[in-house]
């Protein structure tokens, strides 16, 4: 290949990998304006070498000043995490603690609420609503904590179909969704579910993922409220705009990923087949990524033997059959549910590391870990019979906390 | 192999044209501004939008501050020494290093900790879009591969020559190196790229 297509091939391959961004509209107005006050204004001076070295002197002493009195101050924050005693012999077990989590449902007088998510100043609740089987109808409603206002933003947007998973942006103003329009005899986990947002008051509601796109998940929004990380059926992880205009793919981002609260990181769940010693299995991982899903980094990595799996399983009397036993038990043992701590400095996340075949369910056999990114190093945190879920990592320097919901107070 | 620079070399026309830009740009007229921002705009932009992962509207402020630049230090600009797109685009590169450098001091995975992609799952995909995706993937991949094997230098001038269709002159200035040696880099560099794209072929 001559010299010249070669460097053609170069180019269109750099250009398929990072296409350049569009221009914002008036992009020209806002050069000229500039290059006309350059001209108005005197040319800039090279500082000379001794004022450099005089300035960042006292910047580095200042620094160092700042920081000493600065550091007493850090306060780490509180892991959070739901720890459930499971049934036994003994008796039925019940709830160490609770929160409002993803995932959970409640049975009220006219429905089904599920998929909350508190709003970041504590004060509103924005859930999915439905009204029992088959569901082809929910709607997004938010409701004040303290119960004293109910609104339905689905039916004040005019949407029809079935919306959920709501989750608000870090500022509280808008809320990204998942909404499809089910179809007779479809089910809703088959539906093209598309990624929304509207404003928090149930205006402007726009469709994120583009149409005909591959069906989506649930979105989390960038600390800054600038964009939303997605899955898309058959294409992996995405990060958009909240116009879904620019799109791109995050190939190192796997599943349940976590944006660090400075932005910089992105953390997620991968695994893959392998073998180990002969044995086949899976490679658990938990990735770290900077902020735009490149530069992957595996923090934590842990194989699991199917063989040891299939070793635990109980029989027919646990209700399923050893396949599934095996899939449950993969979805559980993690490395999973990562967080960052406020400081962006830690991460925390489930596993059972290592599976004991001959010990309890594996659920029993999660504990919460924490993985620091200065030092690499990996710490257990819990080491008992309890089943640990929901990690929540809550700073303690803020008062824009949710409220703790116990079960006994559902929203309605 | 002797490798022609075919663009090391400004036509008569042009240099006629940036000497009337430069005439226009040190009498501070409204209409070089606006020649500027049309010849280098959106070359800058694509230049900076590359090399800050593809963050338009940062890309966008240090085009604005790059020419901005050029035209208030215009008097410091010395045809003699250096090519007058090399100049904007040396002053665009410090802009960007400067804005890596911040975001640097930001917390975020340190370049010693990146990991074989080969490591990671690999990722399927379906339908249109997913066709389109796939392709960027892939092409995604290989640049990463690239970037694996080629020094930091070395791809920088590939880019450079490749996709900012710099010459070798303006290269040179850009990067502050000797051309021999810029001239040599990029040989290394094409060699380099021959070698891991036909491996990754096989």
């Amino acid at each position: 290949m001559s010299t010249d297509r070669f460097d053609e091939q170069i180019a269109s391959l750099l250009d398929t990998a990072e296409p350049t961004p569009e221009l914002q509209p008036g992009w020209e107005q806002r050069a000229m304006a500039a290059m006309a006050a350059a001209a108005a204004g005197p040319a800039r001076r090279a500082p000379r070498l001794v004022t450099v070295i005089v300035v960042a002197l006292v910047l580095m002493l200042l620094a160092a000043a700042v920081f000493a009195a600065v550091r007493y101050f850090l306060v780490e924050g509180t892991l959070r995490f739901t720890s459930v005693q499971p049934a036994g012999p003994g008796g039925p077990g019940g709830e160490v603690s609770h929160f409002l989590s993803q995932g959970e449902e409640w049975m009220t007088s006219e429905g089904i609420a599920f998929d909350a998510d508190i709003s970041p100043d504590g004060r509103e609740v924005a859930y999915s609503f439905r009204r029992g089987d088959p569901c082809d109808w929910a709607h997004i409603v938010v409701e004040k904590t303290d119960r004293s206002a109910i609104v339905d933003l689905s039916g004040k947007a005019g949407m029809h179909g079935v919306s959920c998973a709501p989750n608000w942006s870090p500022d509280g103003r808008m809320i990204s969704f998942m909404h499809f329009d089910p179809t007779p005899g479809q089910r809703p986990c088959n539906a093209e579910r598309h990624l929304w947002v509207m404003n928090a008051d149930g205006s402007g509601a726009h469709q994120v993922t583009p149409k005909g796109s591959p069906r989506t998940d649930r979105a989390h929004w960038s600390p800054d409220g600038s964009r939303l990380l997605t899955h898309l059926d058959g294409v992996g992880t995405i990060i958009t705009d909240i116009w879904g205009q620019h799109i791109e793919v995050a190939p190192y981002v796997g599943m349940n990923p976590r944006w660090s609260p400075d932005g910089t990181m992105i953390v997620s769940a991968h695994s893959r087949a392998g073998e180990v010693d002969g044995r086949p299995g899976q490679w658990h991982q938990v990735v770290v990524t900077d902020g735009n899903g490149n530069h992957p980094k595996v923090v934590v990595e842990h194989f699991f033997a199917f063989g040891d799996l299939e070793a635990g399983y109980p029989g027919p009397k646990s209700g399923k059959s050893l396949a599934e036993w095996v899939d449950d038990a993969l979805c559980y043992v993690g490395p999973r549910d990562a967080v960052f701590s406020p400081r962006s400095d830690k991460i925390a996340f489930l596993a059972a590391m290592p599976y004991d075949p001959s010990g309890p369910h594996f659920l029993s056999q999660v504990e919460v870990w924490l993985y620091d990114l200065n030092t690499d190093e990996t710490t257990r945190l819990t080491n008992d019979d309890m089943e640990q879920d929901s990690l929540f990592w809550r700073a303690e320097t803020t008062d824009r906390v949710g409220p703790e919901w116990e079960e006994s107070a559902p929203p309605r | 192999m002797a490798e022609a620079d075919v663009t090391s070399v400004e036509l008569p026309d042009e240099r006629e044209a940036t000497d009337r830009l430069l005439r226009g740009l040190h009498s501070a007229e409204p209409a070089a501004h606006a020649e500027l921002c049309a010849r280098f705009g959106r070359r800058l932009h694509r230049f900076a939008a590359r090399r800050l992962r593809g963050d338009a509207e940062l890309a966008e402020d240090i085009m604005v501050a790059t020419l901005a630049d050029g035209v208030r230090n215009i008097a410091r600009f010395d045809p003699r020494r250096a090519v007058f797109s090399a100049w904007l685009f040396g002053i665009a590169r410090r802009h960007v290093t400067a804005e890596l450098r911040r975001q640097s001091r930001r917390k975020s995975v340190p370049a010693s900790a990146q990991v074989s992609m080969h490591s990671l799952p690999e990722q399927h995909a379906t339908g249109d879009v997913a066709e389109d995706v796939t392709g960027r993937i892939e092409a995604k991949r290989q640049v990463a591969m690239l970037r694996e094997h080629l020094s930091e230098i070395e791809m920088e001038v590939l880019v450079l020559h490749c996709v900012d269709q710099l010459s070798l002159r303006e290269i040179a200035q850009v990067v502050r190196r000797s051309e021999r040696g810029i001239k040599s880099l990029l040989h290394r560099a094409r060699q380099k790229a021959r070698e891991r794209l036909g491996a990754d072929e096989h």
